[in-house]
């Protein structure tokens, strides 16, 4: 519908003597209207539909939004997840910022090899890869039982936020590593020759030049790690339990569960708005759906 | 260490510059054959001499070995004549400018400047007034707070300068540096290194495959040739009096006859045309290498254009003009020598009647010849 | 050796003793070091070993999830391929997706290259209404769905499921096709009509060969985003009506069924092999052309 009057007001009407279709402007609205209809109605309409909920059901007002704040759950399980998303985030980037920059290093099939470490996981069924994890953390599973051996005992990892954890670091990592590299690789290495030749030790060169320069990367795929382990459903719900649930759980029980529409449509919304700012602020540094949608680039290894 | 740097520092702008040698420096990367190999080098304090070749021909792996970014295979680099062949490039004080200028983007002019002092562990208000002084130098004064994007090419490259040069390093090394800048552009540059070179007197190596600019920025020239130094000199004695074909070509415009005789009679033969050859004239490589062919090399301003014979005491050949050039203040005139070999006669304008299609001689005076192996 | 004549200008250096020319065996400059290449093989295992551990457990005997099995057997891949339930979910999937893959490539790719010839001010705005699934918590677009298709009677259909999933997959397409057509230069479809192309064949013998490559990736990603969704599936199921991912998903959470592990097992291998093949394929092209340009 939009697209349709964006393109009347390219060409005003009685100007434009005919000019070629298929050009620029012309025509082009149209071809973008299928997909934006389908879009509508698939999923734009139900978001708008469930935030309608939440403002007019059970009485018109905020009062669904009012409830979050006041019902004792949601800020103990919106703070730990937050508290999970962060340690995810952070643990992603200590653990993917060497392999990134190690993948800028290496020759080509070296490279290639990293890359492929990077997708197999990214293309892998997510169900797949999260009951891996509930085979590895179960009681008298292999983790347990490496514990055990250490002299840990007891110390079960399924159905704890620690265990969600883990499992997302891996899950994640590759949200992490492929916009880390799309900025590093854009990093001329001849800036650290040129540090080491002003008198830098090649430490102290990178520290004072390399970690600067690909802040870009970390911001970027930090938003991206955080946004996606905040609203994350199959690893708490594999993985977690009830008494550690985090928020998408709890969106989900609502909707299941209680079958109380209204409130999740208030959730929901909140969840989506915090989002959907976070991912904006990751596009100032780049680029998040490039990073996202961006495999199918690094396959090509650049 | 940081001591002594920080006296260097200290002791202004003006340094001497060191005394660079290198002694069988080799590098092999263990491909087809060695990147560099062994390479005998004397430079001279103060000295600003240019490494010139095509890419690669080991010229800028050379410069690296001397700033330390690549470790030898073999040989010894030198300082002073100090060894310094185990010194990381960190320790070796030497400013360098490369031709992506390598300026930090996420630093300001004066940041970038400032970093080799901070390095140095030199004072804040040391540090600020030597970098108001060397922007001064390069003529960039007030930009301090600008960020490398903000500026041109050109006053990149002069922040990288003055960044190489602030802490006044042993010797500046140069690696194409005006290689990324327009032709004028390029002009004003060389003239302006040349000032900065006379100004803080230090050791300059300049690394180009531009002959035109190694000519006129050097006092010597190295010209690199297949890993190895070909011929070592002043831009007058490349010019003038080449070793080999390879450096007569790859330094101006030069016309090339293969020969044959031997260069202790005095005589060579090219095609049934025999002209006589001065001693002086014959390249020392011509006794010094086994020799399978021999080349006389002339240069297209000494040929001069005339009809029928060609005059007694002058070497030529006689040949068909194929085209006629008008160039601004002179004329080519280009024509086959007997073999078929491309020839060449540059002469002043106006002082050309010929035209193509004319059978004409280009002659050339003895001395004016070199008689070089291939 | 004889004094250096200027002392300042000396570099603190180790004089050598003399030999001549000894043959060098320093780490060459600007080297990653050891360590750094020891932490990039571990993180490389940490990518890839956990997900196999689903291997040796698709072919344990016993009914549970125990690990290490105690006893091994192959009638989980035996019930993978015989019990009406996987088989089914199989079935769906595979329909659902490839009919995803179709709708969502044909509209994501008419719609990237409507954005690309669109020149007014809220191109960047449908754009981003366009990626709007891609970068939503798939949960709330999950609960928010399940809430509408209860209302009109979609969930637990193969309609619903085309729906949701091709919105979903068209992100991907828009992203792959976009990043192709950056380097189409619009011109060329001019320069084809003024040849006398009409401007679907300019469209369809020009434009259409260029950016094929990025369809085909649209296109597979399409085709896996639907395969491997499993949050909205799980709202949209039904009884009657579930995809693999979901019957995968109830298997490990509430039936305890370690058929989940053969089918999980069968994907890894498969994927694994999509990844790698390519990428050897490569590398074996490089390693030709490599061997032409030495000889």
């Amino acid at each position: 519908m939009s697209a349709m009057t964006t393109t009347t007001r390219t060409s005003p009407p009685g100007a434009a003597p005919r000019r070629p279709r298929g050009g620029r402007g012309r025509g082009a609205g149209a071809l973008v209207v299928p997909a934006l209809a389908l879009m509508g109605a698939a999923v734009l309409l139900p978001l708008f539909l469930s935030f309608l909920r939440s403002v007019t059901e059970p009485s018109p007002g905020l009062s669904n939004y009012a409830a979050l704040l006041t019902d004792g759950v949601t800020l103990t399980i919106f703070s730990r997840t937050v508290l999970v998303a962060a340690a995810v985030t952070l643990a992603t980037l200590v653990i993917g910022y060497p392999y990134a920059y190690l993948m800028t290093r290496v020759g080509g099939t070296a490279r290639l090899l990293m890359v492929a470490a990077v997708l197999v996981p990214f293309w892998t069924s997510m169900t797949a890869r999260n009951f891996a994890w509930l085979i590895l953390e179960q009681r008298e599973g292999p983790i347990d039982r490496a514990l055990q051996t250490i002299g840990i005992d007891g110390a079960v990892l399924l159905g704890s936020a620690w265990g969600v954890g883990l499992a997302m670091t891996q899950v994640m990592l590759p949200f992490m590593v492929l916009p880390l590299y799309s900025a590093m690789s854009g990093i001329d290495r001849k800036l650290l020759l040129a540090a080491q030749g002003l008198g830098s030790r090649p430490l102290t060169a990178f520290r004072r030049v390399f970690l600067p320069l690909s802040r870009g990367g970390m911001i970027s795929g930090g938003i991206l790690v955080f946004a996606l382990s905040s609203g994350f459903y199959v690893t708490p719900a594999i993985l977690g339990s009830p008494q550690q649930s985090m928020v998408a759980q709890l969106l989900a029980q609502r909707t299941n569960q209680l079958l109380d529409f209204a409130a999740a449509g208030a959730l929901g919304t909140v969840v989506l708005v915090f989002t959907l700012l976070l991912v904006s602020l990751a596009g100032r540094f780049g680029g998040s759906a490039t990073a996202l949608g961006g495999a199918v680039q690094a396959k090509g290894g650049r | 260490m940081t001591s002594t740097t920080a006296t260097r520092a200290e002791a202004g702008s003006r340094t001497p510059g060191i005394h660079i040698s290198l002694a069988g420096a080799t590098k092999d990367y263990g491909l087809a054959r060695p990147a560099v190999a062994d390479v005998d080098l004397e430079i001279a304090s103060g000295e600003f001499v240019s490494l010139l070749g095509p890419s690669g021909s080991g010229k800028t792996t050379t410069l690296n070995l001397i700033s330390g970014l690549e470790t030898l295979t073999r040989g010894t680099v030198s300082f002073d004549g100090t060894d310094v062949s185990d010194v990381p490039a960190h320790r070796r004080n030497l400013g360098m400018l490369f031709q992506s200028y390598a300026l930090f983007p996420h630093m300001t002019v004066a940041q970038n400047i400032a970093y080799p002092l901070r390095e140095r562990k030199v004072g804040r208000a040391e540090i600020r007034r030597k970098v108001a002084e060397v922007l001064g130098l390069v003529q960039l004064e007030g930009r301090d707070d600008n960020l490398p994007k903000q500026l041109s090419g050109g006053q990149q490259q002069r922040v990288a300068l003055a960044r190489a040069i602030v802490f006044g390093p042993g010797a500046l090394l140069l690696d194409e540096p005006l290689g990324a800048l327009d032709k004028n552009l390029r002009g004003a540059l060389q003239t302006e290194l040349r000032r900065i070179h006379r100004e803080v007197g230090s050791t300059f190596v300049f690394v180009t495959h531009d002959q035109e600019e190694a000519m006129t920025m050097s006092d010597r020239i190295v010209l690199f040739h297949e890993g190895g130094v070909e011929q070592v000199g002043s831009p007058r004695d490349l010019y003038e009096a080449p070793d080999t074909l390879f450096a007569a070509r790859f330094l101006g415009e030069a016309n090339t006859l293969e020969v044959e005789g031997d260069p202790a009679s005095g005589t060579v033969t090219h095609r049934g045309v025999s002209w006589a050859v001065p001693a002086g004239v014959v390249s020392p490589e011509v006794a010094r290498r086994p020799v399978s062919t021999l080349h006389v090399v002339v240069r297209p301003e000494a040929v001069q254009v005339g009809t029928g014979e060609v005059p007694a005491g002058r070497a030529g050949v006689e040949l068909r003009v194929r085209d006629v050039e008008y160039v601004g203040h002179f004329v080519r005139v280009l024509g086959n020598g007997p073999g078929g070999e491309p020839l060449t006669a540059k002469l002043p304008a106006g002082a050309s009647p010929v035209a193509a299609g004319d059978r004409v001689t280009f002659s050339w005076d003895g001395a004016d010849q070199r008689l070089v192996p291939a | 050796m004889s004094a250096p004549p200027q002392d300042r200008t000396r570099p603190a250096a180790t004089t050598r003793t003399g030999h001549s020319a000894p043959r060098r065996s320093r780490r060459p400059v600007d080297s990653v070091p050891v360590w750094l290449k020891a932490v990039g093989v571990v993180v490389a295992a940490l990518f890839v070993l956990p997900t196999l551990v689903v291997v040796p457990m698709s072919f344990t005997a016993g009914g549970t999830f125990r690990f290490p099995p105690a006893e091994l057997s192959t009638q989980w891949y035996e019930s993978f391929f015989t019990d009406p339930r996987w088989t089914a979910a199989v079935g769906n999937t595979v329909q659902v997706a490839l009919t995803v893959m179709v709708l969502a490539t044909v509209l994501g790719t008419a719609a990237a290259v409507g954005l690309s010839r669109m020149r007014s001010r809220w191109a960047g705005l449908l754009r981003a209404t366009l990626m709007l699934p891609l970068v939503s918590p798939g949960i709330v677009i999950a609960v928010a769905v399940y809430v509408s298709y209860l209302q009109w009677r979609l969930v637990g259909t193969f309609g619903g499921y085309v729906l949701v999933h091709t919105a979903m997959a068209i992100p991907f397409v828009l992203v792959s096709v976009g990043a192709s057509l950056g380097g189409f230069d619009n011109r060329l479809l001019l320069a084809a009509q003024s040849l006398g192309a009409t401007p679907w064949r300019a469209f369809r013998t020009v434009q259409l060969r260029l950016i094929a490559p990025g369809v085909v990736s649209g296109a597979v990603f399409a085709f896996v985003t639907s395969l491997d969704e499993v949050v909205v599936a799980l709202f949209l199921r039904a009884p009657q009506f579930e995809t693999l991912p979901v019957r995968m998903f109830n298997s490990v959470t509430v039936e305890i069924d370690p058929t989940v592990a053969a089918a999980s097992s069968m994907l890894v291998v498969l994927v694994t092999a999509l990844i790698l093949f390519p990428q050897v394929f490569r590398l074996l092209r490089r390693r030709r052309s490599n061997g032409k340009a030495m000889s």
